[in-house]
């Protein structure tokens, strides 16, 4: 007796506990709940429910529940949700003139604020695919004072003190820009940016 | 809607209390079915209009958590689902839970 209570009472054995009541529901439940889809409101709702509603000790049945009900129903509308995003016929057309202006130089480029992965997916026009590769691929060289530089025409991306990732940089708005539908030329230090084949 | 124990159960624990607001877990357990199996039925009911939905307010929740989400019956609802538990009064199938139906 008193060696069973030697066990329960060890250490291990109050982790263990901790993992399982305490750790794990939430943290898999979390993970869980990205099967559904991105703007499903059962996301928020199962979390809410195991904090506010579900008694602890039931909270890993509770869960497992939820992963049988996320896999057969949240995966495939997420996977269905996935494509037809890909394989979207045409796109809204952007415009050009004006969008470019609003990210104008590294001295105005808001460095606090992430595109949110939603803008990422969204990236349909060149105001949303400046923003994520100025986020991405401009946020450093503007910090060291790099001259990032965007006009309504070219987009123009000059980094004297490395060649290098001015052409990575280059390279990468390109391909987003690419991806987009845009037609993009590009030239030693900027790209030549078109419309010509935006709507197929 | 096909007619399952589980939705005869679920209609039962709604009709309940048919003006107040349900919450997903406290529905579960007074329908007896299984959170798996309700989160579903509720969203086809939302689609069927026969519920609609809502958040909790986040000014009143004290704990660090997203607000709940709460259902409420409708009038159509109401009737469909009451339609629901008359059948299964004379259906075979539901004999056994026929005690909770009267």
């Amino acid at each position: 007796m008193t060696e069973l209570l030697h066990t329960v009472a060890s250490w291990p054995s109050l982790l263990l506990v901790v993992l399982v009541f305490g750790f794990a529901p939430g943290f898999c439940l979390r993970l869980i709940v990205l099967a559904y889809p991105r703007n499903d409101p059962r996301r928020t709702e199962l979390i809410a429910e195991l904090y506010a509603a579900v008694p602890r000790l039931q909270r890993p049945l509770w869960v497992a529940e939820q992963l049988e009900t996320a896999l057969f129903e949240g995966l495939p509308h997420r996977l269905t949700a996935v494509l037809r995003w890909a394989t979207r016929p045409h796109r809204k057309p952007a415009k050009v003139l004006g969008m470019l202006d609003w990210i104008r130089s590294a001295s105005t480029f808001d460095r606090r604020t992430r595109p949110t992965n939603q803008l990422e997916r969204r990236a349909q026009n060149i105001r949303n695919l400046l923003w994520i590769a100025g986020y991405h691929e401009l946020r450093n060289g503007a910090r060291h004072g790099f001259v990032v530089e965007y006009a309504p025409g070219p987009v123009t991306y000059i980094d004297d003190q490395n060649p290098e990732r001015e052409q990575r940089v280059l390279a990468r708005i390109q391909q987003l820009l690419r991806r987009c539908g845009y037609l993009v030329v590009r030239d030693e230090d900027s790209l030549q940016v078109t419309r010509s084949n935006w709507t197929r | 809607m096909r007619k399952t124990h589980a939705l005869v159960q679920v209609a039962m624990a709604l009709l309940d209390e048919p003006a107040s607001r349900h919450w997903g877990y406290e529905l579960s357990k007074r329908s007896g079915v299984r959170s798996g199996v309700l989160y579903p039925m509720l969203t086809r009911m939302l689609t069927e209009r026969w519920l609609t939905d809502g958040w909790e307010d986040p000014t009143t929740i004290q704990d660090k958590r997203p607000p709940r989400r709460y259902y409420e019956l409708t009038s159509k609802g109401q009737q469909e689902l009451g339609a629901v538990l008359q059948q299964a009064r004379h259906d075979a199938r539901f004999a056994n839970l026929r005690w909770r139906l009267t």
